[in-house]
Order: C-alpha cells, then sequence, then structure tokens
C-alpha cells in the first residue's frame, strides 16, 4: 500500500478534532479499496461502493479510533466488503455469468480490461462459477484473506467474527473452490493453509 | 498452487480507478468534511448500512410528524406548538391574560406588556409544590412577571430604571399574624424579583450566619424559603446582589424588618 500503518491512525485521530486531516486517508487508500470492489463486483459497482466506503469510513472514525489495534486499510476493506453485502445477488449473477459464458460483466465495460486473453478468461471464468457457488460469508471471508491481502485476524475483526470462525470459513471456502476446479488448475497444495 | 495465485489469473486485468471517479469520491469525501462541524457520530451508527425496510419506516415517520406539524394550526394547537418551541415549556393561558392584564394597571411605563416575549424564567421546589416564574418585557422597557405556586399565584411589574438598575425584591407568604409580623414563624414565604445592574447572583444571608445562593436567571430570581428559616434565630436578615468579582451591590434588609424605619 505504501502507507504507514501509524501515519494513517494519527491521521483519523486527529480528524476527530480537525476533519480535514481525513483526506489523505482517501489519497492514500481509495485506488486499493476500489481495486478490491471492481475485482468483486464490477467497475461500475465500485465507483458508487468506493466512494461510499470512505464516506462511511470518515462518519465512523470515531468508532475506528475505539478499536485499538486495528489498521486502517483492514477498517476499510471491511467496510467496503460490509457494502458489498448489499450487492451480493448482483455480485453472485455476474460471477455465474462470467462463469457461464466466458465473458466477465464485471470488466466488459471497461474496453481498456476486455482485451481477450483466452487462457486467462477461460480460467477467470472457472474461478467465477467457483467463487459464485461459495456462501456469501465464506466468500467473503476468502475474499477479504486473497483478495485484499488481510490476515485471519484482521479479517475476524473487521468482520467481527472469532478467529475460529474465520478458519473454519477459509478451509470450508478452499475446499470446495478445490471440488469445482479440481478438474483443471487447483491443486492439493491449495487446501494447505497459509 | 497457492490461493493468492489462483486469485492472481482472477480479474487481474480489472482496471484501476479512473480519474474521474477518483475527483468524485474524493470530493463527496470533502463535502462531507466541510459540513462536519460536529463531534464524530458515536460508534455502532452505521450510515447507508440500514437495511432498506428500516429506511422505508424512518421515511414514513418523519412524513408523519411533518404533516402532524402541518395539520396543528387547523386543530387550534400552533400556537401552543410555537409557545412550547419558544419558551422550552408550554406557556399556561392565564400566564398571557395576566401579563397582558398587569400592563393596564399602575403606572403609565407598565403599559403593553410584550406578550409574546413571554419566557419561562425559572422553576424551583418547594415543600408545598412547584412555583414557576414567567416575565415579559414591556414596550417601556420596564418588565412584568407572573408566580405560578400551589401558593402563590400572583405578579407585579417594574419600571424601566428599578429593572435596569436596582435590586427589586418581594416577598410573599402567610406571615405571622401579630404585630412582629416577619418570616420567623411564618408558613411559607417565597422571594420573587429582579436584580439590575451587574448582578451576577443574588444571595439571601440568615441571622444565624448562613446564606444561599437563589436561583438566578436573565436577572430574575425566585426562591422559597425553606422552613429552617424560617423560625427564629435562623430567619433571613439580608438580600444581596453580587457582582462577577464578589463585590456586593446592593443590600435589601428592610424586607425582613417591615416595621423598622427606613434609613
Amino acid at each position: 500500500m505504501g502507507s504507514d500503518e501509524s501515519e494513517d491512525a494519527f491521521d483519523v485521530r486527529r480528524s476527530l478534532e480537525w476533519p480535514a486531516a481525513f483526506a489523505p486517508i482517501f489519497d492514500r487508500h481509495f485506488d486499493a479499496v476500489h481495486h478490491y470492489l471492481h475485482r468483486r463486483a464490477g467497475a461500475d459497482l465500485a465507483d458508487e461502493l468506493a466512494a461510499e466506503t470512505f464516506l462511511i469510513a470518515f462518519e465512523q472514525r470515531a468508532s475506528f479510533v475505539a478499536r485499538d489495534g486495528l489498521g486502517v486499510r483492514p477498517w476499510l476493506y471491511g467496510i467496503a466488503t460490509n457494502l458489498l453485502r448489499r450487492s451480493w445477488r448482483v455480485e453472485r449473477r455476474r460471477l455465474r455469468a462470467y462463469g457461464r459464458t466466458g465473458v466477465d460483466p464485471a470488466t466488459v465495460l471497461d474496453t481498456e480490461a476486455s482485451v481477450s486473453r483466452v487462457d486467462a478468461a477461460r480460467t477467470g471464468a472457472q474461478v467465477a462459477a467457483a467463487l459464485a457457488r461459495l456462501r456469501a460469508a465464506d466468500r467473503d471471508v476468502f475474499l477479504l484473506v486473497t483478495l485484499a491481502g488481510l490476515s485471519y485476524s484482521e479479517t475476524a475483526a473487521v468482520l467481527d467474527l472469532a478467529a475460529g470462525t474465520v478458519a473454519t470459513r477459509m478451509r470450508r471456502a478452499r475446499a470446495s473452490l478445490a471440488k469445482e476446479l479440481a478438474p483443471t488448475r487447483l491443486t492439493t497444495e491449495a487446501l494447505v493453509d497459509a | 498452487m497457492p490461493d493468492t495465485e489462483l486469485l492472481d489469473s482472477f480479474r487481474a486485468d480489472a482496471a484501476l480507478a479512473r480519474e474521474e471517479t477518483r475527483a468524485g469520491a474524493r470530493a463527496r469525501l470533502l463535502v462531507s468534511i466541510a459540513a462536519d462541524d460536529a463531534p464524530a457520530r458515536r460508534p455502532g451508527r452505521r450510515r447507508g448500512l440500514v437495511p432498506r425496510r428500516q429506511r422505508r419506516q424512518m421515511l414514513v415517520t418523519v412524513l408523519a410528524i411533518l404533516c402532524g406539524l402541518l395539520a396543528l394550526p387547523s386543530l387550534g394547537l400552533g400556537s401552543r406548538l410555537v409557545d412550547l418551541v419558544r419558551t422550552g415549556a408550554h406557556k399556561p393561558p392565564t400566564v398571557n391574560q395576566e401579563l397582558a392584564s398587569s400592563g393596564h394597571l399602575g403606572a403609565p411605563w407598565n403599559s403593553k406588556v410584550i406578550v409574546s416575549k413571554t419566557r419561562r424564567l425559572l422553576a424551583v421546589s418547594s415543600g408545598h409544590g412547584r412555583a414557576v416564574l414567567w416575565a415579559a418585557p414591556t414596550r417601556k422597557g420596564g418588565a412584568c412577571y407572573v408566580v405560578r405556586s400551589p401558593r402563590l399565584n400572583g405578579g407585579g411589574c417594574l419600571g424601566p430604571e428599578p429593572f435596569a438598575h436596582r435590586l427589586v425584591p418581594s416577598l410573599s407568604g402567610a406571615l405571622g399574624g401579630r404585630r412582629s409580623a416577619s418570616i420567623a414563624g411564618a408558613r411559607w414565604a417565597m422571594l420573587v424579583g429582579h436584580a439590575g445592574g451587574n448582578a451576577a447572583r443574588v444571595e439571601l444571608r440568615y441571622a444565624d450566619g448562613g446564606r444561599s445562593v437563589l436561583p438566578f436567571a436573565h436577572g430574575w430570581f425566585l426562591f422559597a424559603v425553606p422552613s429552617l428559616h424560617r423560625t427564629a434565630g435562623h430567619q433571613p436578615i439580608a438580600l444581596v446582589s453580587v457582582d462577577a468579582r464578589g463585590r456586593v451591590l446592593e443590600q435589601e434588609t428592610r424586607l425582613f424588618h417591615p416595621f423598622a424605619s427606613r434609613h
């Protein structure tokens, strides 16, 4: 991310007294949050939800300060993931469509991104179909860990879950993906916890 | 193949946010930041995450309240609501009537009480119930007041000069019927009045050396003398107005010695 967590936390804390101090948080993290949302739900939803993520973060900054020990980046991904729950049907529908047709509706709107690489597209479609079959709660955990790069403990904190629940959902998601993708790419190595 | 490698190929070519998207989101945030002149929200409130049904219920409630407010004047409740907003409490109709009529009594400076500016100034508890002081200015610069309590329903008016500059107390009560009538032995006693000038507080001093700081608002005071200080040896002997530095501005003693000669 290229940002210093302590600097982030300092800015959030300072924004309680001086709201403008929150602007650098946006500048440092917007692209990453948007990219995460784009990969999960498509560019159009990402545009809307990324903006909303920062509005909510700004409004809830007092709760972040109260939750000592949580980093700003996981906190933002947590808000974004919670917002995505409103659109979980859209996310699942697009994953299914991608898996069925091999054309990703989440990125087809983006002309630069629609340059086709057949092999990658095939793999992407299979992954999309497998992700669509995951439970929404398992998909949240799996993608926070894999796409956003959060640790288990960070994922547990932002989703307000027990660490054991995160581990269970990860295990279940991996098992499901391994089953779906076994004939093609995924090997048993993927089932080994990171 | 680890998860991350698997996901590397998944929508890996998703573009970064367009510049106009980023600029739009930043502008929305800056508007929110500019509008934030209040302390940050308490933890637990999540804007945008309120379930849709709950949001609809909130909208219906707000609309119902707005409709109710619009309908109030037709039900004759509008002015009462305005009173409530203006004075912080519902004003009994008799207060306005009494204040309006008090302006026609006595000296010319009492004329024309501005009833619309009636304010509920103080409410105090006594052994006999709650007493409330209402007051309104007059067009000539004075003021009229009304006290409502289970024991006392009365009022009076002050001219511009005493209202602005002098300590003007009034003592009411069931004082003893003997020649030496005083607060000592009274069944109840209430002090009401206005301390003009730079008075920051008003104190009641007692024969036993004690003192009470009286409830005080906008220059007005209202006080039910406690039972202890309605007994001989503990009765009030002076009412004193004090400025912000603690200097005594005025002292009123004759009130508590009704038959003492004036000096």
